[in-house]
């Protein structure tokens, strides 16, 4: 999945995101896109909180929200990587639209920045 | 009394305790492939039974301690503290319906089964319950929450996750107890290890396992009692069942199979080498490490030093880098390990070095440090496990001290071949 959300104002799209599988040992369930280094992280968060996701207890430059239905997103800020963790309890074949559910609540808290 | 007031530190050491009695931290494949080098070893039908006994042991001296130190004292508290303990550590949410005489357990959510259906399920078929662990468990929170002597109570999985039932479920049933053994518990732990000893890079090393152990204390189960975490399931774990488990199955093989000696250990060693490759290599990829350290850098002196930092970070014990010479050689040293004050206090001195479970962590850090291209975010699957660790042999490991032995330290030296 790609997305090239545009600017509040309709402009210039600030950011280009591709929602790629993450390495992980649990079949299907970690995904990723990458966000440039540069970006206002706390007021994403912020958004993020805004859009229902629940804050989660971090480590160094790591913020962790966590979904309604047990699914995580998180956002390492030194390197602009993103994680979507979907749910272990999501059949196998479920998982990439969960995944994709979490990154489209990602493109529009960044659409809002 | 929150559970998070149990856990204790023994900080210069990296060891770490729930209600004075020591617990780590490994993930599912690990513990699935130590489960599975029982088995190996000793076949199905006695694997399960020395792994149930083992987990009952291991639970019966913790959960003993936790009631005591958490003041519950009937039976209703107990077995309700000890359903919600055994989730708080990652093992899955069981539910307990038990009186003097026995009863059942059941759960759709343990540690080992949902795991195994999780990693092995959609390939290979099981007819075997993977839950001696649970088993072990319920036995011991039933007979203690009811004042009955150890192995009063006898447990038998009938249904089992793992082999596609929806649910796992537990018989238990009255059985001849007898005496307890003393619990190996902080004082018994601090009586077997050496002075701490600065190694190579000590500094960063002592950063990063201070923030690895900060983040771990957060680390819990959900409402199913699982944690998924570094991209795999994660649970706090009694080492008194993994050394129960090794240690009675090696005295086993060398009383009645002498010549299956050298292979039985090399599959134990083998579990160190599952364990660095998916434990650590797993915590090196995943963004709670990115956050704290880094992404992985490829650096051999960092896949290194991240690696010992991770060890003591999971309470594995004051691990350290005396010497290493990439692509040569490495010396790592333990002035602690959670192998060690089991094997003291259960058998006494050891005749030959016997810390399995490091010598093949050593031999498994050499080749993440030299042979895996972090850089590229290599999928940690099992045919690169394969391709690593299977082919033609790159190094091999010695134990040249060991604190089981009476050595003054434990040293593994892992040189090219």
């Amino acid at each position: 999945m790609s997305a090239t959300p545009m600017s509040a104002r309709g402009g210039p799209a600030r950011v280009s995101l591709s929602l790629t599988r993450e390495v992980s040992c649990i079949r299907s369930l970690a995904w990723r896109c990458d966000l440039p280094i540069a970006g206002d992280w706390r007021a994403l968060a912020g958004e993020l909180m805004a859009a229902g996701l629940t804050p989660r207890p971090t480590l160094g430059g790591l913020y962790r929200f966590g979904s309604a239905t047990g699914d995580e997103v998180m956002l390492v800020a030194v390197t602009g990587r993103v994680q979507f963790r979907v749910h272990y309890t999501v059949p196998e074949h479920e998982r990439r639209f969960a995944a994709e559910r979490l990154f489209q609540v990602l493109v529009y808290a960044l659409r809002r920045l | 009394m929150a559970i998070e007031d149990l856990r204790g530190l023994f900080a210069e050491q990296s060891l770490t305790f729930l209600a004075g009695i020591p617990y780590v931290y490994h993930c599912h494949h690990y513990n699935l492939f130590h489960d599975q080098t029982i088995d190996d070893a000793l076949g199905e039908v006695e694997g399960a039974r020395v792994r149930t006994i083992a987990a009952h042991n291991a639970f019966r001296e913790f959960l003993s301690a936790v009631f005591a130190q958490a003041g519950a004292t009937t039976p209703a508290e107990r077995i309700s503290l000890a359903s919600e303990v055994f989730a708080w550590m990652g093992q899955g949410k069981l539910s307990l319906s038990v009186t003097p005489g026995g009863g059942a357990a059941r759960s759709p959510s343990l540690h080992y089964g949902y795991a195994w259906r999780e990693k092995y399920g959609s390939r290979v078929k099981r007819t075997e319950p993977a839950d001696a662990v649970a088993a072990g468990f319920a036995a011991a929170a039933t007979e203690l929450a009811f004042d009955l002597p150890l192995d009063a109570i006898s447990v038998i999985e009938h249904r089992c996750v793992a082999a596609r039932e929806a649910e796992c479920e537990f018989a238990l049933t009255p059985s001849t107890g007898h005496a307890a053994k003393p619990a190996i518990d902080e004082a018994t732990v601090r009586r077997y290890v050496a002075p701490p000893v600065r190694g190579v890079d000590e500094d960063r090393i002592v950063q990063i396992s201070n923030g690895l152990l900060e983040f771990m204390r957060g680390v819990q189960g959900d409402e199913r009692g699982l944690v998924a975490a570094f991209n795999v399931f994660v649970a706090a774990h009694l080492p008194g069942y993994y050394n129960e488990t090794v240690y009675e199955t090696m005295h086993r093989v060398e009383r009645t199979a002498v010549d299956s000696v050298p292979a039985i250990e090399a599959l134990m060693r083998e579990a160190g080498q599952v364990c660095v490759f998916s434990t650590f290599g797993n915590v090196l990829l995943s963004p709670e490490w990115e956050g704290l350290v880094g992404p992985p850098t490829g650096v051999p002196t960092d896949v290194m030093s991240f690696c010992t930092a991770i060890a003591r970070g999971l309470g594995f014990g004051h691990w350290l880098i005396s010497a290493y010479e990439p692509g040569k050689r490495l010396v790592l040293r333990c002035t602690s390990t959670y192998e060690v004050p089991f094997y003291r206090s259960r058998y006494g001195v050891a005749r030959k070095p016997r810390s399995y479970f490091v010598q093949g962590a050593a031999l498994a850090m050499m080749v993440l440090a030299e042979s895996v291209n972090w850089t590229e975010r290599p999928q940690l699957t099992n045919n690169y496990y394969v391709e690593l660790f299977r082919g033609k042999p790159r190094y091999r490991v010695e134990q040249t001290k060991c604190m089981m032995r009476g050595d003054a330290l434990s040293e593994y030296v892992v040189d090219a071949l």
